[in-house]
């Protein structure tokens, strides 16, 4: 049988050919490759649901559905979904958070990932409202404080579907493949 | 306004150690090595020989000594462990203070950012803080600390003597050809760095990006007008590493020059007829597609045929190849710009030892054989401590 990794292009023949289009970067593609491989090292996550006392597995998830239903009410890219999905759960590794403070942590990690990535983040209104005013605007803001303050400000952090999307040029997959990709990952 | 007023409300109000040539390149801080104790006596009565002419005294003339000692148990990450100096700048979403860390006597820049109470942290520092954290390169300022009050953020960079902005001030009428030379490698080795391709060249006023693989861009209002590209300046928001070429060249030109390039000071289109009224108004022929950017109104513009560079900057055209390669630097069209790596191929560059381009992150380029500063002209009169003098009397 054969190797499946024999059948995928080498890279340098996909950045090559878009060598002559600025905005596509081709010419530090491998270089940015490369700086993701090296920083995701550093964000490598143990299971920490054990030590919340208060929340398990099932909450986790259903807060994670609840994030890619904001993540399409804002029209948010899928990079910031996933960033602020990491946000949440590097926070959770290392602090302590009750269940009724989990919708709080998972909006307000939106709130950093699309201030980090998004060339037009949305507004606190837009996070205080999607939560149905469960939570006030200081809580909101101290959340944000907080998250940044554990993380030590430290939240340009690789996610997967930067990795997917280039293995998908890579592969020359489909848009459709790499939809269906992304369920994996 | 100068170059130096607008550092500070930039990400990285930093960039290059440009020292006098009587100092040791990287070495900024030779006060360092000194005992605090003497250190601290320095300072204090450097203070009070300049404390007339600072921009602004914290301390509102309290007594040094009693306010300001060494303290054991002294954190990093708490406002007690820093003492602001004096006011270094000041700008649309920080302050720059000059201070000194209790902790090990260190000069330090403190930017102080407030939190706004209805959206909180400012996405500039958080970006700024996140993408500064992982880098560690002898041309980028180091983050050291982040202290967190209810009100504001301060950010604890190393204290850099002299940064270009300042450099220029000190050295008015355009720098040695030399050292302009040597000073634009950093702009474009910074780019180069195999470890800092998310960057941005960051030259200038200007947000950082975090690039990444799939090109997604962000504000048009990304850089200070004057070294913002035409594209940018019609609405393009589909901008890359260009965008940064364009300032770098805009920067060569105000170092040779020793005055901004293109110094807009009401809006874009005042800008845009600053750059046309030297490249020449583009057509569909200069530059494919721009007639269908945003903000492209053809009857705005009166149609300027291009000049050659070196008749309107003529210090430009006294050095071997500088002008053809601002030419290249400041070409309107995007996607005809010169990349940086090409540009540090040019042959302006030719005459600079080959073994810049293998030096590592952390090693300053003065390490390389022959990479000298030249002292510059006017520095010989010391127009500046004369200045100072005067000032002092007056």
């Amino acid at each position: 049988k054969k190797e499946p990794e024999l059948q995928i292009p080498a890279y340098d023949d996909v950045d090559e050919e878009n060598l002559n289009d600025p905005f596509l970067n081709a010419l530090y593609a491998k270089d940015i490759f490369n700086y993701m491989k090296e920083r995701e090292e550093m964000f490598v996550l143990k299971g920490y649901m054990e030590k919340q006392p208060d929340l398990n597995i099932e909450m986790r998830a259903i807060l994670v559905d609840w994030m890619v239903e904001v993540q399409e009410n804002f029209e948010l890219n899928h990079e910031t979904l996933y960033l602020a999905v990491k946000l949440v759960d590097h926070f959770l590794a290392t602090t302590m958070c009750l269940k009724e403070n989990l919708q709080l942590l998972g909006s307000t990690a939106i709130l950093l990932a699309a201030k980090f990535d998004e060339r037009c983040p949305p507004c606190v209104d837009d996070f205080l409202y999607i939560c149905d005013d469960a939570y006030q605007r200081e809580e909101l803001l101290s959340m944000e404080v907080n998250i940044l303050k554990t993380l030590k400000f430290d939240i340009n952090i690789p996610v997967a579907y930067r990795f997917l999307r280039r293995y998908a040029k890579c592969g020359r997959a489909s848009l459709e493949t790499l939809t269906l990709s992304r369920y994996v990952c | 306004m100068s170059l130096s007023s607008m550092a500070c409300n930039n990400l990285t109000f930093l960039f290059f150690q440009l020292n006098e040539v009587s100092e040791s390149p990287r070495n900024s801080f030779a006060c360092d090595s000194l005992p605090p104790r003497l250190y601290h006596t320095l300072q204090v009565r450097k203070l009070r020989g300049h404390r007339n002419r600072s921009n602004s005294d914290p301390l509102g003339g309290k007594n040094y000594t009693q306010s300001y000692q060494w303290r054991n148990g002294l954190r990093f990450g708490t406002a007690a462990s820093y003492l602001n100096l004096e006011k270094l700048g000041e700008g649309s979403y920080s302050t720059v203070y000059k201070g000194i860390s209790r902790i090990n006597g260190h000069l330090v820049a403190l930017k102080v950012i407030k939190i706004k109470e209805e959206e909180g942290v400012p996405f500039t520092a958080i970006r700024e803080a996140s993408l500064l954290k992982g880098i560690k390169h002898s041309n980028i300022v180091l983050l050291h600390d982040i202290i967190h009050t209810p009100e504001t953020l301060t950010f604890v960079f190393e204290y850099v003597q002299t940064d270009l902005a300042q450099y220029m001030t000190q050295h008015p009428g355009g720098l040695h050809a030399h050292n302009v030379k040597v000073g634009s490698t950093w702009e474009c080795y910074i780019k180069s760095m195999g470890n800092l391709p998310f960057f941005h060249l960051r030259l200038f006023p200007g947000l950082a990006r975090a690039k990444s693989v799939p090109s997604q861009t962000y504000s048009t209002e990304v850089v200070t007008l004057w070294y913002r590209p035409p594209d940018v300046l019609l609405g393009a928001t589909d901008y890359s590493t260009g965008l940064d070429v364009w300032g770098a060249g805009c920067i060569f030109i105000e170092m040779v020059e020793g005055s901004p390039a293109f110094p807009g000071v009401s809006d874009a289109n005042e800008q845009l007829q600053r750059i046309w009224a030297i490249q020449g108004t583009p057509t569909e022929e200069t530059w494919p597609g721009v007639s269908s950017l945003p903000n492209h109104k053809p009857e705005h513009f009166r149609p300027h045929p291009p000049r050659k560079l070196g008749h309107i900057w003529k210090r430009l055209g006294l050095v071997t190849k500088a002008e053809d390669l601002t030419s290249k630097l400041i070409e309107c069209c995007p996607r005809r710009r010169i990349p940086a790596e090409a540009a540090l191929q040019h042959e302006y560059f030719s005459s600079l030892p080959p073994q810049l381009a293998q030096l590592p992150d952390m090693v300053s380029i003065f390490t390389v054989a022959g990479i000298r500063l030249e002292p510059e002209a006017r520095n010989a009169f010391h127009p500046f401590r004369k200045e100072r003098c005067s000032s002092i009397l007056a």
